[in-house]
């Protein structure tokens, strides 16, 4: 059986590299993919510690529910995306300054 | 014990994760970075397939892949233009990023390595094994103890659905 910790690596590079991917990139996509990386590495760390405890599986019955609220999440946030492309015709997070003036 | 077979399986979706991450974080193209991001939705599937949550695994595959995705390349395809101005290539973010996310995963990687996460005491408690299918017992905790998650949930979806449609209309062509 393969260790519980190699699927926590896997997901802590997974969180690490969706962080990376939010904090650097300009397109306001790329920063949702980057949202979704990072959701996804929650998940794998709910499932494999429900590897051990079969029982109920609580830890599943979390990804699910994570799974169902990244999908309302990401159906909003494109609706959004499209209403700023028509306000701004951009989609680049650095066009979104009418805040600051 | 590294010649197991499921080593070599582990292996195998943690290249095609890494690779995907790879796609991602090098490219400037979206659409090959929702290509990238597939292969990591897909290798995600493949770990929970490994893990025993067969139920998850299917679910990984038609939301994910089969939705999420769907919905992420219509976003791309309708915000790009053809004669979108050369991508801004400043570098000025991504040093503070890696910085920060290196920090991240240091850590993170430390706290793992520390401690022995198959011999906590949970798991030594827990009676480990199933008396339905994973598909089945699933489905009774969504109508018994997770009942009221579940019913919200469903509203949930709802309220984004509509939600969504009133964000993303087209309001000038709205008769008023």
């Amino acid at each position: 059986m393969i260790p519980t910790s190699f699927f926590l690596m896997a997901g802590a590079v997974l969180m690490a590299i969706g962080c990376f991917l939010v904090l650097s990139r300009k397109n306001l996509i790329m920063a949702l993919m980057g949202i979704e990386l990072m959701l996804n590495a929650s998940n794998l760390n709910f499932v494999a510690f429900t590897r051990n405890d079969q029982a109920d599986l609580d830890g599943q019955m979390a990804g699910l529910f994570i799974m169902v609220l990244a999908a309302a999440e990401i159906t909003v946030a494109l609706a959004i995306v499209l209403a700023l492309y028509r306000k701004y015709q951009s989609v680049e997070l650095d066009d979104f300054d009418q805040l600051k003036h | 014990m590294w010649l197991e077979p499921s080593y070599w399986v582990f292996a195998f979706l943690t290249a095609m994760m890494l690779g995907g991450c790879g796609i991602m974080i090098f490219t400037r193209r979206l659409v090959l970075a929702g290509f990238g991001l597939f292969m990591v939705l897909f290798a995600l599937a493949g770990y929970y397939a490994m893990l025993e949550a067969a139920f998850l695994a299917v679910s990984q595959v038609i939301v994910y892949v089969g939705g999420i995705l769907v919905l992420l390349f219509f976003g791309i395809m309708l915000t790009q233009r053809r004669h979108n101005r050369p991508p801004s290539g400043g570098t000025n973010r991504i040093l503070p990023a890696f910085a920060l996310t290196s920090g991240f995963l240091a850590g993170m990687i430390y706290f793992i390595q520390t401690t022995d996460w198959d011999q906590l005491p949970y798991v030594s408690t827990v009676q480990n094994t199933p008396d339905m299918t994973n598909t089945a017992h699933i489905g009774v905790n969504l109508l018994t103890g997770y009942l009221l998650p579940f019913e919200i949930a469903s509203v949930l979806l709802l309220i984004a659905l509509i939600g969504a449609t009133f964000i993303a209309r087209n309001s000038s062509k709205v008769p008023s």
